[in-house]
């Protein structure tokens, strides 16, 4: 539609760009063009002055000098006629009978002598009506001329005047020819460079329209697409890129949701399968205890399906940095020694032994809560991998800038293939029960205090787990040390 | 109006009473936010029926004033003398770790109720911690294999899928 069109280029920034540079051009070189108008008339109208001057004044001596005989009209003429001849014109066709005028009036006003068109009685009326300053040029305008003169006077010595006048045809032709050439030229220089900025503008800025719509196009249905980039490097280039790869994160942000959706619903669906099983079974069952049973074991598995649906919320909270920590001061030691002595029995029973070596009380600044999850993280994943007769030895050390924790054991280790995800979400070796959320929510704690997590396959058989905390500085220390003795 | 709004409500027309919480939401700021609010303590959906009570219970001991505490707990034919750290059971002093004391303690403090596996974890060792694997289960057992002999009346009770329990009958 050419109207909509239209309208667009209108409303377009092209279109205002180059409206606003051209306007701003065209009312300065025309500021320009009014100075150098008013310079070049003056100079003429001085040019013209001194002639006029000087020539009334020639003429009056002329005058004065004759003898007031018959002759003195004939020769004062003559000499007038002469001078008319030698005006200063730029333009040869602006000559014409009435170009100059000579008059001389009686002390009385009356016309004595006249020289140029017509009787020179309608230049006497219109001298007149005016008061004229001897050696001062001035405009006069006559009745009949569509143009006005500039005249000089001379007073002679028997009280008469002399009047020379040169009509302003040709300084008025010559500003007039000035104007029509500089409007033309000016208004060609306008329309011409309004038409080279507004296309030079729109050609500009068509990467912008281009990325506008490729955006639009994005925001409505296809995240996969990209908006276009040019080669050069220029603002326009480089928002391009910029969109781009914020556009590359937002597609792997859903992307990595769709996947722990996905995941979630697969994991969610097999419990949720097996409850209901169960329920149907404590409405069908044969006897009390099957029905019991099967109530119970929907409890079970109800627990074990809640305890998943919090470890992966943790998991999700902590990769996307939006744990709120309170940070106390934990002293490592106590904490281990404390789960030592929770996980010792199970360890036994299961005939792992287990092994704390620790230098004394260690003091971290961190979130006790997400801590002791942590912790019961890491005796729970030895709990589950290993088998009877493996050693875990745990130490803790007190590194420079850091409390190390380490865990090693001599079971099977890590499956070679998991072992570069260990840390990512849902990632469990081929014959682990677990789901997968242990070693990321580990991770995931440790990065948010500021600490480090690793874990690797020993050289000899076995896994070895080493999560570093930042030690706090030292004035924390001493204040941790008091609190821990006052608490005691 | 949200149930925090309610509390602030209550608090401000003067109501004393203590706040217990259900919440489906589990965050960490959730949490923190409501217990900063004015309430008492903060239960997340899904939860069990017995901690609920356990809860309430702790709630109602906390707002009422402090009797003289008993220094001797005594359920059937089992004692725990709470100043000596000792128990007995028919007479015969059962040979207890200090934390083993610690659980029996909280069991008998408890009797005739069921305790969770997670008030477990927080009353006795102090964390609030949801472990994979069966930590609990296998203390309670050792405690049992000394507290409930042989020919002896089993005292603790296995609730299956909701925790353990004393009874006094």
């Amino acid at each position: 539609m050419p109207s909509t069109t239209s309208r667009t280029s209108i409303r377009s920034a092209a279109w205002r760009i180059s409206l606003w540079g051209t306007l701003a051009f065209a009312f300065g070189t025309m500021f320009v063009f009014i100075f150098l108008h008013s310079f070049v008339a003056s100079d003429i109208e001085r040019r013209s002055d001194s002639w006029l001057s000087g020539e009334v004044e020639v003429l009056g001596d002329v005058a004065n000098r004759t003898p007031k005989d018959a002759l003195y009209g004939t020769v004062v003429e003559e000499v007038a006629e002469l001078a008319g001849k030698e005006v200063p014109l730029l333009y040869r066709e602006s000559r014409s009978d009435d170009t100059v005028f000579f008059l001389q009036t009686g002390s009385d006003g009356g016309l004595k002598l006249w020289v140029g068109a017509g009787s020179g009685l309608s230049f006497v009326q219109a001298i007149r009506g005016l008061s004229i300053v001897p050696d001062q040029p001035t405009d006069l305008q006559v009745k009949g001329f569509g143009v006005p003169y500039r005249v000089a006077s001379f007073v002679m010595n028997d009280g008469s005047t002399i009047y020379l006048g040169l009509s302003e045809r040709d300084e008025l032709r010559v500003l007039r020819q000035l104007r029509v050439r500089f409007i033309s030229i000016w208004a060609l220089l306008v329309l011409l460079g309004f038409s080279i900025e507004f296309f030079t503008t729109r050609r500009m800025l068509r990467p912008v329209r281009e990325i506008n719509e490729a955006a639009s196009r994005i925001g409505h249905s296809d995240l996969t697409a990209r908006v276009p980039t040019t080669p050069q490097n220029d603002e326009v280039g480089q928002l391009a890129g910029t969109l781009n790869r914020m556009l590359d994160r937002i597609e792997s942000s859903v992307h990595q949701l769709h996947t722990i959706t996905d995941s979630l619903a697969h994991d969610l669906r097999s419990p949720l399968t097996a409850i209901r099983g169960k329920l149907e079974m404590s409405l069908t069952g044969a006897t009390e205890d099957e029905r019991t049973e099967a109530i119970i074991g929907s409890i079970d598995e109800l627990d074990r399906l809640t305890d998943f649906l919090n470890k992966s919320l943790d998991v999700a909270e902590a990769r996307a940095d939006a744990l709120r920590l309170s940070p106390v001061a934990v002293d490592l030691d106590e904490l281990l020694r404390v789960m030592v002595d929770l996980y010792e029995p199970s360890m036994s029973e299961k005939g792992i032994s287990m092994w704390l070596r620790s230098t004394g009380p260690l003091y971290v600044e961190a979130d006790a809560a997400l801590l002791h999850r942590m912790a019961a993280n890491l005796f729970d994943n030895e709990l589950k991998h290993l088998r009877a007769g493996c050693t875990v030895r745990i130490s803790l050390s007190d590194q420079a800038q850091a409390a190390m924790m380490v865990f090693e054991d001599d079971g099977p280790g890590f499956d070679a293939e998991v072992t570069p995800h260990l840390f990512e979400d849902r990632v469990r070796g081929k014959n682990s029960k677990g789901h997968g959320l242990g070693l990321a929510f580990i991770g995931a704690v440790a990065r948010a205090h500021g600490g480090t997590v690793s874990a690797i396959n020993r050289i000899g058989g076995g896994a070895r787990i080493e999560v570093t905390l930042p030690a706090p500085e030292k004035k924390g220390v001493e204040a941790a040390e008091q609190t821990a003795i006052g608490s005691h | 109006m949200d149930g925090i709004d309610l509390i602030l409500k209550l608090r401000s027309l003067g109501v004393r009473a203590p706040v217990l919480i259900l919440s489906a939401r589990r965050s960490v700021d959730d949490r923190v936010r409501g217990l900063e609010q004015g309430g008492d303590d903060y239960l997340t959906k899904p939860f069990a029926l017995a901690e609920l009570l356990a809860r309430l219970r702790n709630l109602v001991r906390r707002n009422t004033p402090a009797t003289a505490e008993a220094t001797k707990l005594r359920v059937r034919d089992l004692e725990l003398d709470l100043f000596r750290r000792e128990a007995t059971r028919a007479g015969q002093t059962l040979q207890l770790t200090p934390q083993e004391f610690v659980l029996l303690e909280y069991l008998c403090r408890n009797v005739g109720r069921v305790v969770t596996r997670s008030m477990i974890l927080e009353e006795v060792w102090g964390m609030r911690i949801q472990p994979d694997t069966n930590v609990v289960d296998v203390h309670i057992y050792r405690l049992r294999g000394k507290v409930d002999g042989k020919g002896q009346e089993p005292l603790i009770r296995t609730m299956r899928g909701v925790g353990y329990a004393i009874n006094d009958k």
